[in-house]
């Protein structure tokens, strides 16, 4: 529970990092099997059916880097810097509501000298575990102190989402707002607290989600697709598709024929579908169990981490994987109401990627100061 | 850690439980989506991911028994317009210019051009596409897109059956309609056949309906249609249908209508109704015409046959026993039933004296009403039953009719007299045609048919028609008895003009009045001949009608027998048949431009007889047989003048002079009026003594049939005339 900064204290979680590298080779193969056919049809990728994968190739090199850089430095060493990301993420957030790049109507895109686009927002649900978890970890009692614990914590949340409004991003205000109250759950707050804000939060949600109509048919469309096949539920039809064309053991590796410009985003967003249609039912449990696989990896680290801010900060992240990958195939399985989040490792996607490995490489990290059973 | 770590790794744990509880939830999910509404949603899937086109079956050709192609499919073209485009791309100047080369190239009216070219729908947006005509021609086509119309106007595939040979056998034939479904004749009745069964290709898609390099195609073949071939040979359908042409013209008639059979087997060999119409472009637009034009009548138009009958009742006397070689006729212009009634014979003096041979010679009305009368109702009906009146023929032809057969029971001995000569019932041309194969071809009623086989394209035979008999009419000798009595009636008698030089050929002239509404419609008349030959041993039976000929009734009797001499006579020869040597053949000499006196000269001097009902100073102006044909001596040939084909109307019936009975008893009267085809009234019927006034009065001209009404000296004491 000192504060070592030595590098290679311990060893790091090998079966977690194994487990990492084999999905996202997997997700290499999906979003390829999932992606030249539309590549290879699009004439702004110049027809190039391999753009797809030579992207996320270079992204995972990237991502890999970072994880393994990471997973070398001490974690500790962040908890300087969680006012300063913070407050990073929050202006970025803030330029991108005036100059992001505006893609299907909403900006969440940040372009950076045309190097390359990112979306701050995918910063935002890290800083503020590592803001919470800093806090928590230092002040372990005023967490059960409503005003001096829980308030404070409740304005950077509010702060967050009021620029994820400006964003137009409420699917990620959602994920935000889920995160942080599951930190709040894990630095022990006071259940009676938790209780009453999610009491205050449901009339709120429903308030906001039903002010404007189209909100609510996006929202609401999830239960029935088929009431508008051709709008906003054509990507869910087609993802149901996708799913049931797979069947119990799918149609094989490379033979989906709803990436044939059915189902759009399937490299992304609904590479899940098209998991399920050539993989099938026993493809799909496979992945989830992979998912679950790595949560119970990651609370073990949290449940083992000698220091509560490595604890808290452990947990932060496996729940943000954790909820990412729920939200997503709840997407894909139009389970929840539909939104554009990646599934980690496996979707196509630069910032999502590196992102995703950086937390993985600070779990890593996290993993060298764990107690020996 | 303390208290609070033990509680955090508490917390840890529920909100790993939770993540897990949440996956399963998920799992539960995909289960439901992939494993329970799996086939339902792939099934959903399927159907957008998949194209099906229909791949048309080739319709199947129609070939005579030659193998002369009739019908046949081919690749046309048909011209389509895109109205927004055309509207969007030109002015108004260009437009102009389009639909102006459109409509001529295309032989159509420009206003209906332009209002193609210019169409909207309700909204007032313009369409996107256009049929503007279809089944046009590749050269169209060409010509089309040598004139730069700009992408406004566009061609596609399109599919046109075409009928190689034009007009001929196009009653037989029908047509299909522009989608190439048949819609008439043959191409409507064998539609399962000629159509085979269009296919299906399922072809695996992306969402822009392109298909998939690597995706599966599903290909269920087209069945093409199967091709017909018919027993008809084209060649003897050409001889008829120029025979029929030419009877048409000549007699200025309404129609000519023909078959040949093949008496041994029923083969239908040839059968055309003209006017008729070119299946490659028929009259679409005019549906009463071309209702008309495409009527098979050879057998669906019923007629009173006529004297052609007469073979019917000549064949069922002979074989019932009837009649034999002894006996004999006495005809005095008219037979007397039993009632009292009289029927007239067509010749108003009578026949006199006559043997079974020279009766049917004359086709001596009453000779046929005492066969008719002597067989009684339920032999002769049994005769005209098996016969096949009454009834279809089963030939499978469209629109086939079973002429009017009057029932047994409400048939009194002056109806059943008529039948004998052949009125008061109705059949079809192949109704006749095939009780007389029957009649000539040894007693066998043989099935009529037109379809030899249905072949599918692997050549596989779907259908083979077989000579069927239908049942035995007569017997043997029966037969052999009428044909060599029908010989002598073309050897000798009323047939003469249908004889052959060199050839054995036997027949029987007809001539009926046609009912209209149930009228007898005045002076409207179709003259038919049926013949067979060889006569000894016959193959070849044709029935030619002309359907109101503008000429009079006995002349009428004999317009149709050229035309049959004639189509026989090629058909034989045309079969080889070689003619015997001996015959005193004539060559008819051309006689138009002359008078019908000097022409009747010319025609005794090489031996043969001048037919004619004009008067003898008119100048002949079309003859049958036409000049330098080879003729038997004796023939009849036919003179037709100016006034031969005069309106109908005008020969309403023949008129007759009425003769003077003034001063006649009651019976002689009335013999001198009904001698001229006029009927004596009596008012009131007591009168007696000799006729003092008639109305009309004597000399004046009247159509036969008129009632002269008389009055008689109606006192008792008058004395009988001494006359």
């Amino acid at each position: 529970m000192e504060k070592k900064s030595t590098r290679g204290q311990g060893q790091m979680d090998f079966v977690l990092y194994i487990t990492v590298l084999l999905l996202c080779a997997f997700g290499l193969v999906m979003v390829f099997s999932a992606s030249y056919y539309y590549a290879q049809n699009n004439s702004d990728l110049n027809y190039d059916g391999m753009y797809y994968l030579k992207n996320q190739a270079k992204y995972l090199a990237a991502g890999l880097a970072v994880m393994i850089a990471l997973s070398h430095i001490d974690y500790h060493r962040w908890e300087k810097y969680r006012t300063l990301a913070l407050a990073a993420t929050i202006i970025l957030m803030i330029m991108t509501v005036f100059w992001g790049e505006e893609i299907n109507g909403a900006r969440r895109w940040l372009n950076v000298f045309d190097l390359f686009t990112f979306q701050p927002s995918e910063f935002a649900k890290f800083a503020l575990i590592l803001y919470m978890a800093s806090f928590m970890a230092r002040h372990p009692a005023r967490m059960k102190d409503f005003v001096h614990g829980v308030i404070p914590l409740l304005i950077i949340m509010f702060t967050i989402c009021v620029t994820l409004l400006m964003q137009r991003n409420m699917s990620m205000m959602m994920i935000v707002m889920l995160i942080g109250f599951v930190m709040l759950f894990l630095g022990g707050a006071d259940m009676r607290h938790l209780v009453g804000l999610c009491l205050l939060a449901v009339p709120v949600f429903f308030l906001a989600a039903s002010m404007e109509e189209y909100r609510w048919a996006r929202l609401t469309i999830f239960t029935n697709p088929w009431a508008d096949p051709q709008g906003n539920g054509y990507q869910l039809i087609q993802s149901l598709y996708a799913l049931g064309s797979g069947g119990l053991f799918g149609k094989g590796l490379n033979f989906s024929t709803q990436k044939l410009l059915f189902l759009t985003y399937g490299e992304s967003d609904f590479i899940f579908a098209i998991i399920g249609e050539e993989l099938g039912f026993v493809g799909c449990v496979a992945v989830i169990a992979a998912y679950f696989f790595l949560t119970c990896r990651g609370i073990r680290i949290a449940a083992r981490c000698k220091d509560r801010f490595g604890s808290l900060l452990a947990a932060g992240i496996t729940c943000v994987l954790a909820l990412q990958v729920a939200v997503n195939i709840g997407v894909a399985t139009s389970s929840v109401p539909p939104t554009g989040q990646t599934l980690p490792f496996i979707s196509a996607g630069g910032t999502s990627l590196i992102i995703f490995m950086a937390a993985v490489g600070i779990l890593l990290n996290i993993s060298r100061n764990i107690e020996s059973i | 850690m303390g208290g609070s770590a033990v509680s955090g790794k508490k917390r840890l744990f529920i909100t790993l439980c939770g993540i897990g509880l949440i996956f399963i939830l998920l799992i539960g999910r995909l289960f439901w989506i992939q494993i329970i509404q799996g086939e339902e949603l792939s099934r959903k899937a399927l159907d957008q991911q998949t194209q099906d086109t229909s791949l048309s079956a080739a319709r199947g050709s129609i070939t005579d028994s030659n193998g002369v192609v009739l019908a046949q499919s081919g690749t046309a073209y048909k011209v389509l317009l895109n109205p927004y485009r055309l509207n969007q791309e030109s002015n108004k100047d260009d437009l102009l210019r389009i639909v102006t080369e459109l409509a001529s190239i295309l032989e159509m009216e420009q206003d209906y051009v332009m209002a193609q070219a210019q169409k909207q729908n309700a909204s007032g947006v313009y369409y996107k596409e256009v049929v503007l005509k279809r089944q046009v021609e590749r050269k169209t086509v060409d010509e089309l897109a040598s004139r730069k119309l700009g992408s406004g106007v566009y061609t596609a595939i399109d599919s046109k059956r075409y009928y190689p040979e034009g007009s001929l056998f196009s009653q037989l034939l029908g047509f299909t309609t522009v989608d190439g479904v048949g819609q008439a004749g043959l191409e409507q009745k064998f539609e399962k056949y000629l159509a085979g069964e269009n296919g299906r290709m399922i072809t695996e898609t992306d969402r822009a309906g392109k298909a998939i390099a690597y995706g599966s195609q599903e290909i269920l073949e087209p069945v093409d249609g199967c091709d017909i071939i018919l027993t008809t040979d084209s060649v003897v359908q050409s001889f008829l249908e120029k025979a029929l042409k030419e009877a048409l013209e000549v007699n200025n008639a309404e129609s000519a209508q023909g078959i040949i059979m093949n008496c041994n087997t029923g083969e239908i060999l040839a059968m055309s109704t003209q006017p008729d119409y070119d299946p490659n472009n028929p009259p679409r637009s005019d549906v009463a015409l071309l209702n008309s034009l495409s009527r098979n009548r050879i057998v669906a138009d019923a007629y009173e046959p006529g004297s052609t009958f007469k073979i019917v009742t000549l064949s069922a006397a002979i074989d019932s026993g009837a009649v034999n070689d002894t006996t004999e006729f006495d005809c005095g212009g008219s037979y007397t039933l039993a009632n009292g009634e009289r029927i007239k014979c067509w010749k108003s003096g009578g026949h006199g004296h006559q043997t079974l041979p020279k009766a049917v010679q004359n086709s001596c009305n009453p000779a046929f009403m005492r066969m008719a009368l002597t067989m009684g109702n339920s032999t002769f009906y049994d005769y005209i039953y098996a016969f096949g009146f009454g009834s279809s023929t089963g030939s499978g032809l469209n629109g086939e009719t079973s002429g009017i057969v009057t029932h047994e029971k409400y048939i009194k001995d002056n109806t059943l007299a008529r039948i004998g000569f052949g009125q008061s019932i109705a059949v079809t041309p192949i109704q006749l045609c095939t009780a007389v194969c029957a009649a000539v071809n040894g007693g066998e009623l043989m099935q009529p048919y037109v379809v030899d086989s249905i072949v599918s394209q692997e050549g596989r035979v779907i259908q083979k028609n077989q000579p069927t008999v239908v049942r035995r009419v007569v017997s043997e000798n029966t037969s052999a008895k009428v044909r060599e009595i029908l010989e002598s009636v073309v050897s000798e008698g009323s047939g003469r003009n249908a004889s052959i030089p060199g050839y054995r050929v036997g027949g029987k002239t007809g001539t009926a009045q046609k009912y209209e509404n149930g009228q007898i419609a005045d002076g409207k008349l179709i003259a038919s001949f049926i013949g067979f030959a060889p006569a000894d041993d016959p193959e070849y039976v044709c029935l030619i009608l002309v359907d109101e000929p503008k000429v009079g009734t006995i002349f009428g009797s004999t317009v149709a027998a050229p035309f049959v001499k004639q189509v026989m006579e090629e058909t034989l020869r045309h079969y080889g048949y070689l003619p015997t040597e001996n015959a005193s053949t004539v060559s008819v000499p051309d006689i138009t431009g002359l008078t019908i006196e000097e022409a009747r000269a010319v025609l005794k001097d090489e031996g043969l007889n001048a037919e004619y009902q004009d008067d003898v100073t008119l100048m002949v102006t079309a003859q049958v047989p036409a000049a330098n044909e080879q003729v038997q001596k004796n023939t009849d040939v036919l003179l037709y003048t100016e006034a031969t084909n005069i309106e109908v109307g005008e020969v309403t019936s023949e008129l007759v002079t009425v003769p003077d009975v003034v001063g006649k008893t009651r019976l002689a009267a009335n013999d001198a009026l009904a001698d001229k085809g006029l009927i004596i009234r009596i008012e009131p019927e007591d009168q007696t003594g000799t006729a003092i006034r008639q109305v009309p009065a004597a000399g004046e001209q009247v159509p036969s049939g008129t009632e002269v009404l008389v009055e008689f000296s109606n006192i008792d004491l008058m004395k009988e005339p001494e006359e």
